[in-house]
């Protein structure tokens, strides 16, 4: 359906029959025109698997955070991942814009030493605030803090290079449009590699919520556990941030909406949020390319417009209990 | 299985919380761990469970515990900490399928065999119609409970009871100990607790062991350890000790005298 809609809007059926006649060992014929067919095949399609892909990706590196922080208000977008990606990639566009090409590029590589370094700096922060007698919101306050910095450095280093201004605009506001299928490539290693780890990791992720000390007693070695999650979960923001820019509060929604579905246990929870996000993304998507059509919304704004009042009333539901 | 310690010294951020301490427990024994609070209680049950680092030795079953991988010490040793993290969210049996964790390889799922262990120690401690009951909806004596319930699916040969009776009323108390006890003889379970409450460990315990700044004072039978010289030098309390038919003493806290 998200390749159907759009500013050129493309009947549904002959979309799926052309699809299908895609597969291999099926022919169908798809009974649409050859532009028509080159927008579905070269910018529909592409964007809609980049879409599911980011939504995902972002989804799960979320619930991964919440198990590893046991603070359910963790998302990388809040945490300062998706911002350090963010900052890396435009370091790398500014300074190497040829270089930003390919899944072994220094583009990835730069989103995700900036991702780990926002998530590290937020942590460290947030445990300091925490000791001081901040309480669980402490973590997220320094996430917020940590974000607003290096988008700070993020917009400087635009500023001082306003020829790239155009390349890096998108990053700022995250956005799917001119997806192609340079970028889906670019993803999907990251996102396998990611989603297969947390995967692995899932169930001594359920044991970390029991505590350091008692999931120590319990044969599972938290730092380690702790080290592997935070590796994969920024690894995968590192990747749809790459791609897309800063997608806000996908990793919040999603994971707490699946927990509500699916349950707590992160073995079932991962892989439904890899699902639940992606859909959310492409549905989002739909709502940024056909709300003011034939302009496009910045997807991170959709995304804003549901998750923020979502943020909110988990924060005024926390500040009852 | 016996458990053996030599010298067990664990300083944190320049603080003695454990100064050389000895420890000896027969396999299939009940041993009390004693002393006014910050002795050294818990860092001595955290250190035989292998979750501080120490200096000196822990043998369990005359094995050295440094060379057991984490997931094996697991199954051998359980803890039951006093301040224990319950997710919220979890349903009392999913908290005590926790337990289990040891036993299955980092990928297993849960199989009927690991359910029915749990189903078991969950009714044992009387929590077999709260299975479903999420445990942030529990009361404190509730919750204490669910802790031993995971602890005992865990189905080690020795457990480490930290203050198991702190949040229990009286007849809970007894209950609980009267459990572990029952497991004891059952499944020559070796038992080392902290217990606040002297006549009870006295009751239970076979051998007492008193801690005071870290050291080790003094070890052995209920008789030799409460001993109202002992009372006052390493509690400052002021209590009668009376030794009871059935081994074990009561002790009975004594108020100064005052003019009416």
């Amino acid at each position: 359906m998200g390749a159907a809609v759009g500013a050129v809007s493309l009947p549904l059926g002959p979309v799926v029959r052309t699809l299908l006649d895609q597969l291999p060992g099926i022919s169908v014929s798809g009974g649409l025109t050859d532009l028509d067919s080159r927008i579905l095949l070269d910018i529909r399609l592409p964007r809609v698997l980049l879409g599911a892909l980011v939504g995902g990706l972002l989804a799960t590196a979320g619930a991964a955070y919440q198990g590893v922080f046991r603070n359910p208000l963790a998302d990388p977008y809040l945490l300062g991942a998706a911002a350090g990606a963010g900052l890396g990639a435009t370091l790398v566009i500014v300074a190497a814009p040829a270089a930003a090409t390919g899944p072994l590029g220094p583009l990835p590589v730069a989103a995700f030493t900036g991702a780990l370094c926002g998530v590290g700096l937020a942590y460290v922060l947030g445990r300091a605030a925490e000791r001081a007698g901040g309480g669980g919101a402490a973590l997220v306050l320094a996430g917020v803090a940590v974000t607003a910095f290096l988008t700070a450095a993020q917009t400087f280093v635009l500023q001082a290079n306003s020829e790239a201004l155009q390349r890096v605009y998108g990053f700022v506001l995250g956005r799917l449009s001119g997806a192609g299928w340079d970028e889906v490539v670019l993803v999907v290693p990251y996102a396998v590699v990611s989603a297969v780890v947390l995967q692995l990791a899932a169930r001594r992720l359920d044991v970390l919520a029991v505590g350091d000390d008692e999931a120590a007693s319990l044969g599972v070695g938290p730092e380690r556990v702790r080290l592997v999650v935070l590796l994969a979960a920024s690894l995968a923001t590192a990747a749809a941030v790459a791609v897309s820019g800063l997608i806000g509060f996908v990793g919040l929604v999603v994971p707490h909406v699946m927990r509500r579905l699916a349950g707590p246990g992160h073995a079932v929870l991962l892989p439904v949020c890899l699902l639940g996000g992606g859909a959310f993304v492409v549905l989002a998507d739909l709502v940024a390319r056909t709300a003011l059509a034939p302009a496009e919304l910045p997807l991170g704004v959709v995304t804003a417009f549901v998750g923020a009042p979502f943020f909110a009333a988990l924060l005024a539901r926390g500040a009852r209990r | 299985m016996s458990v053996r310690a030599r010298g067990l010294r664990v300083v944190v951020g320049g603080a003695v919380l454990l100064d050389g301490v000895d420890l000896d427990v027969a396999a299939g024994t009940w041993t009390c761990v004693l002393g006014r609070n910050g002795a050294g209680k818990s860092t001595l049950l955290h250190a035989l469970a292998g979750l501080r680092r120490a200096a000196g030795t822990v043998e369990l079953d005359g094995r050295d515990a440094a060379t057991l991988r984490p997931r094996q010490r697991a199954l051998t040793v359980a803890l039951a900490p006093q301040a224990a993290l319950l997710p919220p969210w979890l349903s009392v049996h999913d908290y005590a399928l926790l337990g289990r964790t040891p036993h299955r390889g980092p990928l297993g799922a849960p199989g009927r065999h690991d359910h029915e262990i749990v189903a078991e120690a969950v009714d044992r401690l009387g929590l077999g119609s709260l299975a479903t009951r999420a445990v942030g909806t529990l009361s404190g004596g509730e919750r204490q409970r669910a802790v031993l319930a995971r602890a005992l699916a865990q189905e080690p040969s020795i457990m480490l009871l930290d203050e198991p009776t702190a949040a229990l009323d009286l007849g809970h108390a007894q209950e609980a100990l009267e459990l572990v006890d029952a497991l004891r003889l059952e499944r020559g379970l070796t038992v080392v607790s902290a217990l606040h409450d002297l006549t009870l460990a006295g009751q239970y315990a076979q051998a007492l062991l008193l801690l005071d700044a870290g050291r080790a004072v003094i070890s052995g039978p209920a008789a030799a350890v409460l001993t109202q010289d002992a009372l006052a030098q390493h509690f400052s309390a002021t209590a009668e000790v009376v030794a009871l038919p059935g081994g074990g003493v009561r002790v009975t806290p004594v108020r100064p005298s005052r003019g009416p």
